[in-house]
């Protein structure tokens, strides 16, 4: 995989900088960063509650692919994440 | 677009598919093994090395089955004299024609609603232990978790461990009726040791009975949680988990028998009225994937109902060549699920007495999951804490009145959307099923959203159609 010889992965959340430790899901470093991951239809801000894929709300913009479950994909370097916080 | 022909495709790579792969390949049998997390182990033994996760991760990835995780399987169907599977991954659609298939999807928590519950830092119990072993700091956060079941026990070691502040442990069930469980884990010194072993590792964590959440509060994200008694803690997070819920989608949408069980509350009613008995089950009759996809009226408002797959002594359901082990049989945790993964290993390698050998000690293991929901059963003033602004439906935000407004599951989805979001009735449906007593029973594939050009390489985009 590459990234398991790393000691942090570096990857940018609505354009800023954040580490996490190798293996770290794209959800946890949202939520690290302080962030929520989706609107809802409502407009209401929402973040992960499941952790294991199943409910969506911790749906993010990854790489330019929208509506990608931050729970279910490992954190990587260089990945651009888009959340409901992007502002 | 990769198609094959298999002997044995376990899907669910937890307790019970990575014992029933073991098994099926002890009896020389080919097995493919799809999981759809990047590692074998389920949510229970998710970044778990030590123990029986560890032993049992290094049996399956020593035992040849071939191990394909990050394979998310959204179709099954009967054809053809075998059963196809129609998969997605990241590297692109696939079609897994098997003999036999083993059904070992799991479980998911059981999310009630409760005001406040959508937002931000608001996790289900097992979600937020998941979030914390894929990297997500707990560090110092003020955390109450509160729901029912001695999963908030575990998980509150868990964050007490990784230095959160546990606030609380709120355990809705009344101290008396858990005296009953503790009589049937006496029975069984292995998970009395375990417990006991818990409690003493948090045990500067103040734990109530008869204690629930009835609101959390904030703006941006969830800063405080009114409790019952109308304590307000401040929180930086909440952990709520309700129970478990069976993954029975695949098997449904295969056309396996599903069965009713009346969720606990009311059956200990019932059984208190009876003064007695063993023995609960009420099954009901399965469902074709070309038949009435609505439930029988008789079924409607009568719940509440957890429906469940119906297996054999052999864990074969309804359906020629479709076994099931584990969760969605029925709740009934990690040894439960790998008596009965390994029973459908067997059975599906076609070594039938192995796994008949194995049916006493099945039973045990049920007899024990029984007994554990009857002493975890939900109060029904859990079920009631959604408001009729509350949001049910979090996909489509749907609030509880205009659930409330209409007469059964269908009706809710036609005229509401609830249900028809991306989680496909995950949370609200079994919610709804929970609070209204409705049967939630018309999944149809795919049963996880995928691409159209998944659906279309598959040839799994003509139902409905």
């Amino acid at each position: 995989m590459g990234t398991e010889t790393r000691e942090v992965i570096e990857l940018f959340i609505d354009g800023r900088s954040v580490r996490v430790a190798p293996g770290a899901s794209v959800a946890a470093a949202v939520l690290n960063a302080g962030k929520a991951c989706r609107a809802s239809v409502g407009g209401e801000r929402r973040a992960a509650v499941c952790g294991m894929g199943i409910c969506f709300e911790c749906r993010v913009e990854i790489d330019g692919v929208l509506h990608e479950r931050s729970c279910m994909i490992e954190a990587s370097e260089g990945m651009r994440v888009r959340t409901v916080d992007a502002g | 677009m990769r198609a094959e022909r298999v002997g044995i495709a376990v899907v669910g790579g937890g307790p019970a598919g990575i014992a029933a792969a073991v098994a099926a390949r002890a009896c020389g049998a080919p097995v493919v093994l799809l999981d759809d997390n990047p590692d074998v182990g389920g949510q229970i033994w998710r970044r778990v090395q030590g123990g029986p996760a560890g032993v049992w991760r290094e049996r399956v990835k020593q035992s040849g089955a071939e191990i394909r995780s990050g394979v998310t399987v959204f179709d099954a169907e009967r054809t053809g004299g075998c059963v196809r599977l129609r998969c997605d991954s990241a590297a692109g659609p696939s079609v897994v024609d098997a003999e036999r298939v083993v059904l070992a999807t799991g479980a998911r928590e059981l999310f009630l609603p409760f005001p406040g519950w959508t937002l931000p830092g608001v996790f289900g119990v097992g979600g937020l232990q998941a979030l914390a072993k894929n990297g997500l700091d707990v560090r110092g956060k003020r955390i109450v978790v509160g729901g029912t079941g001695p999963l908030l026990l575990a998980v509150a070691a868990f964050l007490n461990e990784r230095e959160a502040k546990v606030e609380l442990i709120a355990e809705q069930a009344e101290r008396s009726g858990l005296l009953g469980f503790a009589g049937a884990v006496l029975g069984q010194p292995g998970k009395l040791w375990q417990g006991a072993k818990l409690r003493a590792s948090i045990i500067d964590v103040e734990y109530r009975f008869g204690a629930w959440i009835t609101e959390a509060r904030g703006e941006d994200r969830v800063r405080q949680v009114v409790m019952n008694d109308g304590r307000v803690i401040d929180v930086d997070a909440v952990a709520c988990g309700f129970g478990l819920v069976g993954n029975t989608q695949l098997a449904q949408v295969v056309g396996a028998g599903i069965g009713h069980e009346k969720r606990d509350s009311e059956v200990a009613t019932q059984r208190d009225r009876a003064g007695a008995g063993t023995g609960h089950l009420a099954l009901g009759t399965g469902e074709g994937r070309t038949g009435a996809q609505m439930v029988q009226t008789a079924d409607l408002k009568t719940g509440p109902w957890q429906g469940r797959v119906v297996v054999d002594d052999l864990m074969r359901t309804s359906v020629g060549g479709v076994l099931c082990a584990g969760e969605p049989l029925g709740i009934g945790g990690v040894e439960t699920s790998l008596v009965e993964g390994t029973m459908a290993g067997y059975s599906a390698a076609g070594r039938e007495e192995l796994a008949r050998g194995l049916i006493p000690r099945r039973r045990r293991e049920r007899a024990f999951a029984a007994a554990m929901e009857r002493a975890f059963a939900l109060r029904e003033e859990v079920l009631r804490l959604a408001r009729p602004e509350t949001i049910v439906c979090r996909c489509e935000d749907v609030a509880m009145a205009r659930i409330a407004s209409c007469d059964h599951w269908r009706g809710a989805k036609l005229l509401t959307r609830c249900g028809m979001g991306p989680c496909q009735g995950r949370v609200c449906g079994a919610a709804v099923e929970a609070m209204m007593g409705w049967a939630v029973r018309d999944v149809r594939p795919p049963v996880f959203p995928v691409s159209m050009n998944a659906l279309s390489a598959t040839g799994g985009a003509m139902e409905g159609a």
